[in-house]
């Protein structure tokens, strides 16, 4: 044995948890909730996918097992240890192995898909604050996240917020790089990442979290593009036409030319949020937030610097308005939201949770139960 | 960051006692399960002995770092260390006699280039090996969860590389007395090199490593570093610590020095032993580990029509 005990004690039985209910389904595995069944403690164990993986264990995984060693953090997702589940006959002699996390009652999806949870402003910094705070943590530590969306940010039921799911986070360097474009849902992609950029950094992660600070008012996803053509046309009418004047370079990305990108459009982000965001503050990091050039897209550090959470009303905790609430809400287990983007209720009035029913938006206006389709993952790098 | 990692944590003895103690340990519980009604002098003339242990898992890192630096593409220095390390971290509480060296060695080096994001795929991989790829291939594979288990899945590992870049960087910086620190490089490279073949990733630190490899790369080189151990690295270390220091850094040159290349003939007599003793379950060529990979696969076999007929009713 080792001299002292492990942080991650030697992988115990799978047995030892009891699973209480399915709460996540992805592209990697599910997510259980289960109970410690000694200490009684709660803990979510999400399974890794070895089917299909000629490969071995995943790269993926290893690099989320890795990762989350060494983040520790308020704000990050806590993992526990790593069980696995022996390979018996009735397992079909398939080993599994689970990595168990620290349990948190919510996700900011299924928190948004509930009409009846309310964030005020103060609330909704503080969200906001954590979550800028988890992306510095994470970026100073040389990790970008690239899965940034509100199904990934988690709740506690005292108002802590977590990021979660490093299956596809990896480590960067400040050098030259090629690492895979094909990474974060398509709604949060950035447009460089839309662009083919493969040298990209920290910044990726910050137009994920504008486009999360955003809905915290809209309450759905804003962009809701069915194809990455379609998704570049939505940023392109909200933030402007992406031109090299605007973005010095962009003209060098591999798709720039071979993708038709709408011309002549107006930067219109404060105009057309403010329909559901009133506080200027929140307005002008917003349009910080989501600045098409990632090398002037603002930073967490900031971010986290900006008058938005410096004047009144200042960052609340969420604990008391949580309180109120007593059941677990996540996107896997609500019905869908059935609020259009804003790209498809252009004059509609703002605010009021009767507005614009969603199936009149098409496919793209209901945002899909469980995980969605438009998910774009690269298995190697 | 080393200071907070697993490998100080849990990974890190107090010297070759504190090792052999592990290791011997590791052999008689392995016995113990297997030895059935044998009589002690049977059981020596059956078993390995620890000795015999140890002549196979340092023949096994030679081999295993030969592969490596022979590997196409090129493998990263990085890679090399954390597939030796993670090899020696198996060995310190597992026995040959239980998973075999030869399969657990190739494993290793897999892992590391996943890990090391050095990233290979398995058929690829396997192209540097000679003989029947399609096996080698499955071994590793059968092997890779039990290796990460094994691990406690504390799969990061901080190799001395980096911090002998560190120190070259802080001799140029700061040590003016050396005109070109960057001719210490050879040396000190041949010394991590060494070291790979050693215990001193199981018992010192990288950062302690690599000022053993400069400080003995400058000696071979005549230029002693005395001077800036003492009044630049250590500045503001109390004497005792210092002298603490100076201590580890004449260990670290032991333990490397004191590597003996086992003989051939030595390991081949091990080998022989190993083949009639060793645990059956983890033998990839054994008729029990077939039968499990057969009734693993004849299981796999069924899912597809298991879904199919799931789907038909619907």
């Amino acid at each position: 044995m080792p001299k002292e005990e492990p942080t991650y004690p030697f992988c115990p039985d799978e047995s030892k948890y009891e699973k209480l209910a399915k709460i996540g389904q992805g592209t990697f595995g599910e997510v259980f909730k289960a109970r410690d069944k000694k200490g009684k403690v709660v803990v979510a164990m999400k399974k890794v996918l070895m089917e299909n993986e000629k490969e071995g264990f995943p790269i993926t995984a290893l690099r989320e097992i890795k990762i989350l060693q060494v983040l520790k953090n308020d704000n990050i997702v806590n993992l526990l240890e790593i069980c696995r589940a022996k390979a018996t006959p009735y397992n079909r002699h398939k080993s599994t192995v689970y990595l168990v996390f620290e349990f948190c009652e919510h996700d900011l999806a299924g928190l948004l898909s509930n009409p009846q949870v309310r964030f005020n402003l103060a609330e909704i910094k503080k969200v906001m604050q954590q979550l800028l705070n988890g992306l510095y943590y994470i970026h100073s530590n040389k990790i970008l996240h690239r899965d940034m969306k509100a199904a990934n940010i988690l709740i506690t039921k005292t108002g802590k917020l977590k990021l979660a799911d490093f299956g596809l986070a990896r480590a960067f360097s400040d050098k030259l790089n090629r690492y895979t474009n094909r990474v974060v849902t398509l709604w949060y992609r950035p447009p460089e990442l839309l662009l083919g950029e493969r040298n990209y950094g920290p910044a990726i992660d910050l137009w994920g979290a504008g486009c999360i600070m955003a809905e915290m008012w809209t309450r759905s996803p804003i962009m809701q593009g069915n194809t990455e053509q379609h998704q570049l046309t939505l940023i392109s009418q909200l933030c402007g036409s992406i031109a090299p004047d605007i973005w010095p370079g962009v003209d060098k990305l591999d798709l720039f030319t071979k993708i038709e990108l709408p011309k002549g459009q107006k930067r219109k982000v404060k105009e057309r949020l403010h329909n559901y965001v009133k506080d200027q503050y929140a307005l002008d990091l917003l349009d910080k937030l989501l600045t098409l050039d990632p090398s002037r897209r603002v930073n967490s550090d900031d971010a986290l610097n900006h008058d938005f959470f410096w004047v009144e009303p200042l960052p609340q905790d969420l604990n008391h308005m949580l309180s109120r609430h007593n059941k677990s809400m996540f996107e896997y287990l609500a019905p869908p939201r059935r609020r259009a983007p804003i790209h498809q209720q252009q004059g509609a009035p703002g605010g009021g949770p009767s507005a614009a029913p969603g199936g009149a938006g098409g496919p793209g206006g209901v945002r899909p139960t469980g995980h969605n389709p438009d998910q774009h993952f690269e298995r190697i790098f | 960051m080393f200071a907070t990692s697993s490998q100080l944590k849990c990974w890190l003895f107090s010297g070759e006692t504190e090792l052999a103690k592990h290791r011997s340990e590791a052999n008689k519980a392995f016995i113990q399960t297997w030895r059935q009604d044998k009589t002690d002098e049977e059981v020596a003339k059956f078993f390995l002995t620890p000795s015999e242990e140890r002549i196979l898992s340092r023949q096994f890192e030679v081999v295993l770092r030969k592969f490596c630096s022979e590997f196409q593409p090129p493998m990263p220095k990085c890679v090399i260390g954390t597939a030796l390390a993670y090899f020696k971290r198996f060995y310190v509480f597992n026995s040959t006699m239980d998973y075999n060296p030869k399969d657990i060695m190739l494993t290793c080096a897999y892992l590391a280039c996943k890990v090391e994001e050095f990233y290979v795929p398995i058929g690829q991989f396997v192209k540097n090996l000679r003989g029947d790829r399609e096996k080698f291939a499955d071994a590793i594979l059968s092997f890779e969860l039990t290796l990460m288990e094994k691990l406690h899945y504390q799969l990061t590992i901080h190799n001395p590389f980096r911090a002998l870049e560190g120190y070259i960087i802080d001799l140029k910086t700061r040590y003016k007395e050396i005109q070109n620190p960057e001719k210490l490089r050879k040396c000190a490279d041949e010394f991590l090199d060494k070291s790979l073949l050693s215990d001193a990733c199981l018992i010192f630190s990288p950062s302690q490593i690599a000022l053993a490899a400069v400080k003995f790369g400058a000696a071979k080189e005549g230029i002693s570093l005395d001077g800036y151990i003492r009044n630049k690295v250590l500045k503001t270390a109390t004497e005792k610590e210092a002298e603490n220091t100076l201590y580890q850094l004449r260990r670290v040159k032991a333990i490397v020095k004191s590597f003996e290349q086992t003989t051939r003939e030595q390991a081949q007599g091990v080998q022989k032993k190993l083949d009639r003793c060793r645990n059956q379950e983890n033998n990839p060529d054994s008729e029990i580990f077939k039968q499990k990979a057969l009734d693993k696969l004849n299981e796999e076999d069924n899912v597809p029509a298991v879904k199919r007929a799931k789907l038909s009713n619907v």
